[in-house]
């Protein structure tokens, strides 16, 4: 065999022997465990990268979504919510009100944006739209609300679960929060500042977490909680980030150490 | 299987590479669009919730409570429960 023969479709082919065949089959197996082995790391550059320009473009448009939101229920000029003092209120105004005077916000359709998530510690960037639900497709578009927990605000506990590695991997960092560190919710009747009590780890089957966060079993009042996958690029545990409210500002008045998403 | 490819493509080697390009091309849109999308809810390191999301949606119900009694206090090894639901 000359490598004319295989250049062109040789009209005369020698007869193949056992070596050949041989031959042939173990370079196309070394052929094949190659082409593999790429597959594999394309894998893993689509895991780490790929998926978060999905989520990357959800989450731009939800953000448009939910400013319109907040911009109707808060129109610019003498508007309900501001009133003349200047100081945080803790009385949140435009959002209807329970009789035990707990908020109540028009419920949400799952997948929808729900509330915008400010975390200074990281960045003052830093800042996801939470959507509604804990599905596979609620999660590729951003960090997602369990429904049935409280909503910002609310009395009860916030329970809101991100991918920690893919899909823009909004909770990457999550390990490095400390306790004191603030929280933030932007809500449509203006901004719910929480601080992080602490941080645990515990197995996947702990959904107590969801009622009650703390070690210590203290009463709930209104908290939050964070879940995640820990360690990094594995699901064999959860890292769970929790804490407690402080504060209500109107919407006119973010927090100082929040940056606004569209200059407040 | 590659030298074959290559035989198989038609013109002269410039046109055998960009043909091979465009197969390489094809193949990787392929995986990115619908191979992986298709094999990545069935892989598991990409669960971040505690409980499987079928049963969060009747959440409210105050009967999902778990009952079984735990430490409380989470470490590596920490307790794991059981839902009822």
């Amino acid at each position: 065999m000359t490598d004319t023969a295989t250049d062109e479709a040789a009209a005369v082919v020698p007869p193949r022997t056992t070596g050949d065949v041989v031959r042939t089959v173990i370079s196309g197996l070394g052929q094949l465990l190659i082409t593999l082995g790429v597959i594999i790391f394309l894998f893993v550059g689509y895991e780490l990268w790929f998926t978060g320009i999905y989520t990357h473009q959800q989450q731009q448009s939800a953000e448009k979504k939910i400013e319109q939101t907040f911009a109707a229920a808060n129109p610019p000029g003498p508007s309900a919510g501001a009133t003349a003092t200047g100081s945080p209120v803790t009385t949140p105004p435009p959002v209807k009100h329970a009789t035990d005077g707990d908020v109540i916000y028009p419920a949400v359709a799952k997948g929808s944006p729900e509330t915008i998530l400010y975390v200074p510690r990281l960045g003052t960037g830093y800042h996801y739209v939470v959507v509604e639900g804990v599905g596979v497709d609620d999660l590729k578009k951003g960090p997602g609300h369990y429904p049935g927990t409280a909503l910002p605000g609310q009395l009860g506990n916030v329970v809101v679960s991100g991918h920690r590695t893919t899909y823009l991997a909004p909770f990457n960092r999550f390990d490095e929060l400390k306790p004191g560190d603030p929280v933030i919710f932007e809500m449509a009747d203006g901004w719910y500042t929480y601080t992080v009590v602490g941080t645990r780890i515990v197995e996947p089957t702990a959904t107590f977490v969801i009622d009650n966060p703390y070690p210590d079993k203290r009463a709930v009042g209104r908290s939050f909680t964070f879940t995640t996958c820990n360690p990094k690029y594995s699901a064999r545990q959860r890292l769970v980030v929790y804490g407690t409210f402080v504060s209500h500002t109107p919407f006119s008045k973010p927090p100082s150490d929040v940056v606004p998403v569209k200059g407040g | 299987m590659y030298v074959w490819i290559w035989r198989t493509l038609p013109g002269n080697w410039a046109a055998k590479l960009a043909g091979s390009l465009l197969l390489l091309a094809g193949a990787v849109a392929l995986l990115l669009l619908l191979v992986f999308p298709f094999v990545e809810p069935r892989l598991p390191w990409n669960n971040v919730n505690v409980d499987q999301p079928s049963t969060t949606s009747s959440h409210d119900s105050t009967n999902d409570q778990p009952t079984v009694t735990h430490s409380g206090l989470a470490g590596p090894g920490a307790t794991s429960i059981r839902i009822t639901l």
